[in-house]
């Protein structure tokens, strides 16, 4: 064991045990270490008998194990999961109040390190999350040396691996405020760490570990920054910094009850942190949102941006009010349990190590910081109540603007349509009469003219009935045209035409087949905020001979499909059929999906 | 008296950084997090005599564990006590404060002291393979040297937090059971 009495004669440690790539310095050491990680998760009653049913603490075999993996599929017979990595045993529980239980993490670690992580685990209605280890061995040695500079590494382990581990037990409601307060990264939650040492080499008064230098660095690798350092009546070292405390005493456990609450009001104070930083995020929205209704008259999508904006501030203030409500009750509970404990509190020691962290003021200080911000998320809630009011004035305005362009539109259109009737009855009487003379000609073309006496028949007809001949051809040649050209259109025309809102996953390889087998004709492409609507049309039968298709028969047939590329979804198709009657509805519903299941389109 | 680790930071930050010659001048500053980036590229070449551990640092992308040296801390501190760079706090959009460094007047005199030895090593560290000099920026909830002649980017390995093996036991302490109500 290196003598780290001597600051000044720094020993370079080998590494073991370890993939540290540099030389640590090793200057105080502690002996014995047990660990106190405290964090605050909004809970409340439910959520306790929630998290006891999950645990599976009311179960006659008090074991458990537990895993991130989401059935899907319940009520299937089997299934395959990876390994399973959390194994939990119940030690203590109240339905509605606590539970504790001890945890084993087999998370994978690099080649060469081998951890064994089991910690105790506290969870109770005030949204108090202690979790306890006893170092028994680190880097190789023995609980006798713990070094700092190992001890900083184990500890960002424990407070990533918890963190995983709580993830699998909290319920979507709890993962969502987590999220909301620490921006989406909850996963990186900051905890309070509070060593409890029996010993430590050197061994100097509190005072002298703060030199500035060495010790002092070393000791801001667990504390961060230093708040105060105390010696207690009984000899105890009490360092405290503001993300961890370290207490060296020959007896830490007559301390244990106030480094737990310590503890947890130090993590309740990150946590109040965040959240007041997420507030003012949230004024900053505010402030966006009314500067794009300012503008919704210059930006077209100013309005929709303002609304989707709007609805996502709003959700997020009324989930923030929420827990608010959580912070409030546990601060209150927090108030009370403190009174009835420092009663039971005997000992000169502890109570001087509990005044000199002022666990009292510091309560009081969290109710006062909760309530402080219920007045900061009031105002919000009644700005964004202004702005969706504004927002609501803006849209009724852009509504009625909208509704007086649609009546231009459609006074403009009806005079168009009038127009277009006058045009086409003349287009249509024109088409007779060219009709008539194209008969007329066919006559003559045959006849060799249209006079009575080129014809040169013997005996007969008069030139007047050769002339009502000619009329009658003349009539009969239009109609048949006439005929012809309406069967023609109708058969340019589609006949049945199908809408199906499909709203589906899709497989964007599948999908990328399914299209390379088609030719598409037309694509359209939407780009509108997070959204990429794509439409695209192909046709079979698209040539004069019409083949026999599966599904859709010797039929001309035209799909339109909408989908989003960022979404992944497929939206609705129009399908257009020729030949009214020959096929249903459901026909040409089932030959469509039949297209998309066959090759594995929908995800 | 400055130390060589101290030498080496203040010639590196006045790489990185320029104090105003004129009014109408503007100040160059380095971040902080791109600065700590250096710091534990140089801890890793050797180039200084710190250690590092993990710590709980907030970026703009949340919180995330990072190798940050508390000696490096110290004498950046240090230097500040001396007057050879100035400290800049300015608060971000997530309303977080950050701390930025320049160096001072008296720093760029004090560089003139520093050996050419003690320069050389930090040039190489800095110093891409292109010949440009690599900087360190924050994207993503990474942390890249990049380097704006040749384009070349990697992320930093400060964000790599390493293991220890370690065997610990359970341990739940006493928490006295308090009622949940007064009226309880």
């Amino acid at each position: 064991m290196p003598d780290a009495k001597d600051a000044k004669g720094k020993e370079l440690v080998a590494q073991q045990a370890s993939n540290i790539k540099d030389e640590l310095n090793e200057v105080i050491v502690l002996k014995d270490v047990r660990l106190l990680i405290g964090e605050y998760i909004p809970f409340g009653v439910n959520h306790i008998v929630a998290f006891n049913t999950k645990l599976g603490s009311f179960m006659r075999v008090k074991s458990a194990l537990l895993t991130q993996v989401v059935d899907d599929d319940p009520g299937g017979m089997q299934f395959e999961i990876p390994a399973v990595l959390t194994e939990v045993l119940i030690k203590k529980f109240d339905k509605n109040d606590f539970v504790d239980f001890e945890a084993t993490i087999h998370y994978p670690e690099p080649p060469g390190i081998v951890q064994e992580e089991h910690f105790g685990v506290h969870v109770d209605y005030t949204g108090k999350i202690l979790y306890g280890l006893d170092l028994i061995e680190i880097a190789g040695r023995g609980k006798d040396h713990v070094s700092l500079d190992h001890l900083s590494r184990v500890l960002a382990d424990i407070i990533q691996d918890s963190s995983q581990m709580m993830g699998t037990l909290l319920t979507d409601y709890q993962r969502k405020l987590l999220d909301l307060t620490y921006f989406g990264k909850s996963e990186n939650r900051d905890k309070y760490t509070f060593v409890l040492a029996q010993g430590a080499v050197p061994l100097v008064p509190a005072k002298e570990y703060l030199d500035g230098e060495d010790r002092e660095n070393e000791l801001r690798q667990i504390l961060e920054t230093f708040q105060d350092v105390f010696d207690l009546a009984d000899g105890s070292k009490l360092l405290v910094g503001t993300h961890g405390t370290i207490l060296v005493s020959k007896d830490p456990t007559k301390y244990e009850y106030i480094a737990t609450e310590y503890s947890f009001l130090m993590s309740m104070d990150i946590f109040i942190q965040n959240f007041f930083s997420r507030l003012f995020m949230m004024n900053d929205c505010v402030k966006d949102i009314r500067t794009l209704i300012d503008k919704s008259e210059e930006d077209p999508n100013a309005v929709d941006k303002a609304q989707s904006e709007l609805s996502q501030t709003t959700g997020d203030a009324i989930l923030l009010k929420e827990l608010l409500e959580y912070l409030r009750e546990s601060t209150i509970a927090l108030g009370r349990e403190w009174e009835i404990c420092e009663k039971g509190m005997s000992d000169p020691s502890v109570k001087d190590a509990a005044l000199k962290l002022g666990i009292k003021t510091r309560i009081k200080a969290a109710r006062d910081q909760v309530l402080d911000m219920e007045h900061v998320i009031d105002g919000l809630l009644r700005s964004l109540e202004g702005l969706s009011a504004m927002n609501e004035t803006i849209n009724q305005h852009q509504m009625r603007h909208f509704q007086e362009t649609l009546e231009e539109n459609a006074r403009s259109m009806e005079n168009v349509a009038k127009a277009g009737e006058r045009t086409s009855a003349g287009v249509e009487i024109m088409e007779i009469i060219l009709s008539g003379t194209l008969a007329l000609d066919l006559v003559a073309l045959f006849t060799g003219g249209l006079q009575f006496p080129n014809l040169g028949l013997e005996g007969g007809l008069d030139a007047l009935a050769w002339a009502l001949i000619s009329v009658g051809f003349w009539v009969i040649g239009s109609v048949l045209l006439f005929l012809a050209m309406k069967w023609l259109g109708d058969r340019a025309e589609p006949a049945l035409v199908v809408r199906l809102k499909l709203n589906r996953k899709y497989n964007p390889k599948n999908l990328k087949a399914f299209m390379e087998k088609r030719e598409i004709t037309t694509q359209d492409l939407d780009l509108y905020s997070t959204l990429a609507r794509k439409k695209v049309m192909w046709k079979y039968n698209d040539s004069l001979f019409w083949e026999e298709l599966p599904g859709w028969g010797k039929r001309k047939v035209i799909i339109n499909l909408a989908y989003d590329e960022n979404t992944k979804f497929l939206l609705n198709a129009l399908v257009e059929v020729q030949f009214p009657g020959e096929m249903k509805i459901s026909e040409v519903r089932e030959a469509f999906m039949a297209e998309l299941k066959d090759e594995k389109v929908f995800g | 008296m400055p130390t060589t680790d101290q030498n080496r930071l203040l010639y590196m930050i006045s790489l990185y950084s320029r104090p105003s010659e004129k009014d109408d001048e503007k100040v160059v500053w380095v971040r902080e997090m791109a600065l700590r980036a250096l710091m534990y590229e140089g801890i890793v070449k050797k180039v200084f005599s710190w250690d590092y551990a993990p710590a709980s640092v907030l970026t703009a992308e949340g919180r995330c564990f990072m190798n940050i040296s508390q000696e490096g801390e110290d004498d950046i501190n240090d230097l500040r006590e001396l007057g050879l760079i100035n400290a800049l706090k300015l608060s971000t959009s997530r309303h977080y404060y950050i701390t930025a460094y320049c160096v001072s007047k008296n720093g760029l005199t004090e560089l003139a002291k520093i050996s050419k030895d003690d320069k050389d090593v930090i040039d190489e560290l800095v110093k891409c393979k292109c010949g440009g000099n690599v900087k360190a920026e924050e994207k993503d909830g990474q942390v890249l040297l990049t380097c704006d002649s040749c384009k070349a980017k990697q992320p930093s390995g400060m964000m790599e937090v390493e293991d220890v093996s370690y065997v610990s036991k359970a341990y739940i302490p006493y928490l006295p059971v308090v009622p949940r109500r007064e009226d309880a």
